[in-house]
């Protein structure tokens, strides 16, 4: 056929790739640039190489409080989500019942939700019942959000067992809690540690909710929106990159731990 | 009868979704269709039936302008996401190794985990008066073009967010189309357009329309471009929940708005269900 | 006197509104080799699946050394199984595989591994007690699921199609190692499979079942030669059955008119037949006589050949009468090659008076 205006096709795709990735990549490496840039405001030509913006963040006693409420806030909220996403993903392999499609619904609506009404509902009932302003409140908010990650990872794993490991195990003596603890538990353990990871990077990153019920306990990504609100400054660039790093940690620790496993499941 | 018949190990694994959904999802949801009808005096909430705060809010015209340029945009950044984000999809789906489109779709989960706010920031600094963009076309004698404060602005934080999503989503159900019905396409002497539009969108339909779905979710909801980006002039209903919110103490107002919001998300998001899956 | 040790009395499972067994009535006794044989779906593994505890009878009663098992749990039971796809923990190694069992009964580690040690060394795989299960072969994967399921010294022994995922000349060495495990343990086997051969090799009697239901309870010998009914001498695949009305009664033996032709058949004294009686005889493909001349017997027909196929040493012929019915038989190799049969274009056939088997009447 015409494979000259394939191969025209083609070249032209790439550089349309090419194009894409370059708009989704131009705010995070210009944000990183101007984390090091001496001008106050940013503008081209770029003023000379500084730390100063890291040094204003690290020398910052509300952005280190942002920091610690962050780290409690996404601990907590990985532990509890994947425990909740395990309960749920585990109901799902397991049980079939009446009203299940509407369990799952419950499990997996959240967010299909804009963050702006679930933030708003969730600041008029914590005031209702007198949970507003801790910094739980903003761990319960957030494990609402995460736990269908964690269910839908999870799920993933379960989807690779064999339907008949549980039964094998009861058949050699093992009750059924035995067999969870023996069993399931080590099967998901991948899955496990990978929904913590990605449950605590995106607890990390929000702001929406955060920032509607976290009241005095605010976490960084709320400090970055106030300093947005207020006098604008390159320290947001700075404590961008600093979230950036944070998150990429986790996500890269969650991918490395999927991928490293399933070479060995696809020998079998 | 499986609701009765159901021993302690099951209900340990049924119960912490039910019991923690129900009170910290389901309950600010229900409590919140359920403070539109409160009252607010003296910047407390009380407990009330009146229909008011619907009144209030429905018979302003500022409401409705909010509602229609929020519809508006959304819309717009939709059709934005599905339409640019196509021949990069198709090209990662059919041009790329399976290795590539693996790295692709990795490098392009990576922006959510960057600040979407930082993110938003570098925009406003790209897109500024004397930002890098214009920089760049000053060289060539042109300009400068005002472009934050504008719909485009509005657009392009929208995309910050929702077009690596949909880049992925739409690669990953093109990926799956058979690649023998393509062929057998070609075979019959169907065009280059004739194969896509004729053959490859139809098959990967569900996959390209939940893209657009989310996208238009995201985007429908999302306060930050249209504030710092688009200028706010005049606000969309994402920031008139905020602003009735944070500045008056009106929350069963706000609330009034984010439960127009649903509604008409709810119905947008049937319409395109329904849309895609009429034929079969 | 003792009960058997295993009995099924008026079993039936249903899911839903599908009836998987229908009133299994059977007894197994101490250390018989037990084949269950089936088409898939046929309900054979539900049989298993309802002695290991993992699935309850919807009615009746299942009794081990004549106590009630319906209520009791998968884990109180000792009757473990090796599973079809042998299901083998992948996180845990050889020996922990083997030792689970005795983990969950409670067993100090010690005396785990040196119990698990004796079994992997039975099984010939003690080196490998520390590898993971995605090193080992299809064959070692078998012997460690034996092992892991035996360590437990059980009554009863539930093996599901064990032997399905292995190549053919696997299957018929673990064949042999089953078989010689039974015997020295003395335990009993219950052997859930779809291949004849598999069942016939090794038990000592089975059970064959269609659509839930039994069919019969037989050794392989019984099976093969007096078939309860129509099924089983269809399925077992290598017989010729003949619909017909008996037309004359002779002192010891009937003509039946049959599609065919008319034979004779010998029949008993007790049996007592009418003329337009309704009869199916089975004759087996192995006991047919083929020859390229007549030979005068009673039951001889004159056929071509359509088709022949290899079975090993066995060759499978068929051949079709002048009134275009088709007949199987099978011979072996040198008798075929000896005549020079597959050469010659007609051929007659014939059976010994007393070869056709005659299917019980139903009453």
């Amino acid at each position: 056929m015409n494979t000259r205006i394939d191969k025209l096709i083609t070249a032209g795709l790439i550089l349309y790739v090419v194009a894409v990735f370059i708009f989704v990549f131009a705010p995070i490496i210009t944000s990183m640039i101007f984390s090091f840039n001496s001008d106050r405001f940013a503008s081209i030509p770029l003023g000379s190489f500084t730390l100063h913006w890291y040094e204003t963040v690290y020398n910052d006693p509300d952005v280190w409080d942002a920091v610690q409420t962050s780290i409690i806030v996404a601990v907590s909220v990985g532990i509890l989500s994947t425990f909740i996403g395990f309960c749920t993903a585990y109901t799902d392999y397991r049980y079939s019942f009446r009203f299940k499609n509407g369990y799952l619904v419950l499990a997996l609506l959240p967010p299909t939700i804009p963050l702006i009404i679930i933030a708003l509902a969730m600041l008029a009932w914590f005031a209702r019942i007198g949970a507003s302003g801790q910094i739980w409140s903003v761990v319960i908010a957030h494990t609402v959000l995460c736990s269908p990650f964690a269910m839908a990872v999870i799920r993933l794993r379960l989807q690779q067992i064999d339907l008949d490991l549980e039964p094998a195990a009861w058949n050699l003596g093992a009750s059924e809690w035995v067999a969870m603890r023996y069993v399931i538990v080590p099967f998901c353990k991948p899955a496990i540690v990978a929904a913590m990871c990605l449950t605590m990077a995106v607890s990390f990153d929000e702001f929406v909710v955060a920032w509607f019920v976290s009241g005095l306990n605010k976490t960084v990504p709320v400090i970055i929106l106030e300093i947005l609100q207020g006098n604008v400054d390159p320290q947001i660039n700075a404590i961008g990159t600093f979230v950036f790093v944070t998150s990429m940690t986790l996500v890269v620790i969650a991918q490395l731990l999927v991928t490293l496993r399933s070479p060995k499941r696809s020998s079998t | 009868m499986s609701l009765f018949k159901v021993d302690g190990y099951a209900l340990t694994w049924r119960l912490p979704l039910l019991v923690w959904q129900s009170i910290f999802f389901i309950g600010p949801l229900v409590f919140m269709v359920a403070i539109t009808f409160f009252l607010v005096k003296n910047y407390r909430m009380r407990e009330a039936f009146e229909m008011i705060n619907w009144i209030k809010m429905l018979s302003r015209g500022y409401f409705w302008d909010s509602y229609f340029l929020t519809l508006w945009l959304a819309t717009l950044s939709t059709l934005t996401a599905t339409i640019v984000a196509f021949p990069a999809s198709y090209a990662l789906a059919f041009k790329a190794s399976a290795t590539v489109r693996r790295w692709a779709v990795f490098f392009l989960i990576i922006p959510f985990f960057t600040s979407y706010l930082v993110r938003t920031f570098s925009w406003y600094v790209i897109l500024a008066e004397h930002g890098a963009i214009n920089a760049v076309l000053s060289w060539f004698g042109l300009g400068p073009f005002t472009m934050l404060n504008t719909p485009f602005a509005t657009i392009i934080g929208y995309m910050t967010l929702c077009l690596p999503l949909v880049v992925v989503l739409q690669t990953l159900s093109l990926a799956n189309v058979d690649k023998n019905l393509i062929e057998a396409a070609w075979n019959l002497g169907a065009g280059w357009m004739r194969t896509v539009f004729g053959v490859i969108v139809p098959l990967a339909k569900t996959g390209l329309i939940i893209g657009a779905v989310i996208c238009f979710i995201l985007s429908y909801g999302d306060f930050v471009a249209p504030y710092y980006l688009g200028g706010s002039k005049p606000p969309t209903l994402s920031i008139l929940i905020i602003d009735t919110t944070k500045s008056g103490q009106q929350w069963p107002r706000a609330a009034v708005v984010a439960v127009m919001m649903m509604a008409t998300l709810i119905s947008v998001a049937f319409t395109a269900v329904y849309l895609a899956y009429r034929r079969k | 006197m003792a009960e058997a040790q295993i009995v099924f009395e008026n079993v039936v499972k249903r899911f839903g509104s599908v009836l998987a067994v229908e009133r299994a009535n059977f007894k197994v006794h101490a250390g018989e080799f037990l084949g269950i044989m089936g088409s898939s779906g046929c309900g054979k593994t539900t049989i298993l699946r309802m002695l290991a505890g993992l699935e309850t009878p919807t009615e009746g009663e299942i009794r081990l050394n004549g106590m009630r098992l319906n209520e009791i749990k998968p884990a109180d039971r000792n009757t473990p199984m090796v599973w079809q796809n042998l299901a083998l923990f992948p996180f845990l190694s050889v020996r922990q595989n083997v030792e689970f069992g005795l983990k969950t009964r409670g067993i100090a580690s010690d005396e785990r591994k040196k119990r698990a040690m004796q079994w992997l060394d039975r099984m010939e795989i003690a080196e490998l007690s520390e590898r993971q299960i995605h090193q080992l072969s299809g064959g070692q994967k078998q012997r460690v699921a034996l092992a892991r399921a035996l360590v437990t010294e059980p009554p009863v022994l539930l093996l599901d199609e064990p032997l399905s995922a292995l190549d053919a000349n696997l299957v018929i060495r673990m064949q042999g190692v089953l078989t010689r495990l039974q015997k020295q343990l003395g335990i009993t086997f219950i052997y859930v499979t779809h291949s004849q051969s598999e069942a016939f090799a090794m038990t000592d009697r089975v059970i064959i079942m269609s659509k839930g239901r039994i069919e019969q309870i037989a050794t392989a010998q019984e099976v093969f030669r007096r078939p309860a009914n129509r099924f089983v001498a269809e399925f077992v695949g290598s017989n010729n059955i003949l619909d017909g009305r008996v037309t004359a009664i002779e002192d010891g033996s009937i003509v039946v008119d049959t599609n065919i032709g008319a034979v004779t058949v010998v029949v008993s004294q007790n049996d007592d037949f009418k003329v337009d009686d309704h009869v199916e005889m089975v004759i087996s493909a192995d006991k047919i006589e083929l020859s390229s001349q007549p030979t005068g017997s009673t039951n001889e027909f004159r056929c071509s050949l359509i088709s022949e196929e290899f079975i090993g040493s066995i060759i499978g012929l068929l051949v079709e009468t002048t009134n275009g019915f088709e007949i199987k038989i099978q011979k072996p190799h040198h008798e075929l090659e000896l005549h020079n049969l597959t050469e010659v274009g007609t051929l007659w056939f014939s059976w010994n008076l007393d070869t056709p088997y005659l299917l019980p009447r139903d009453a």
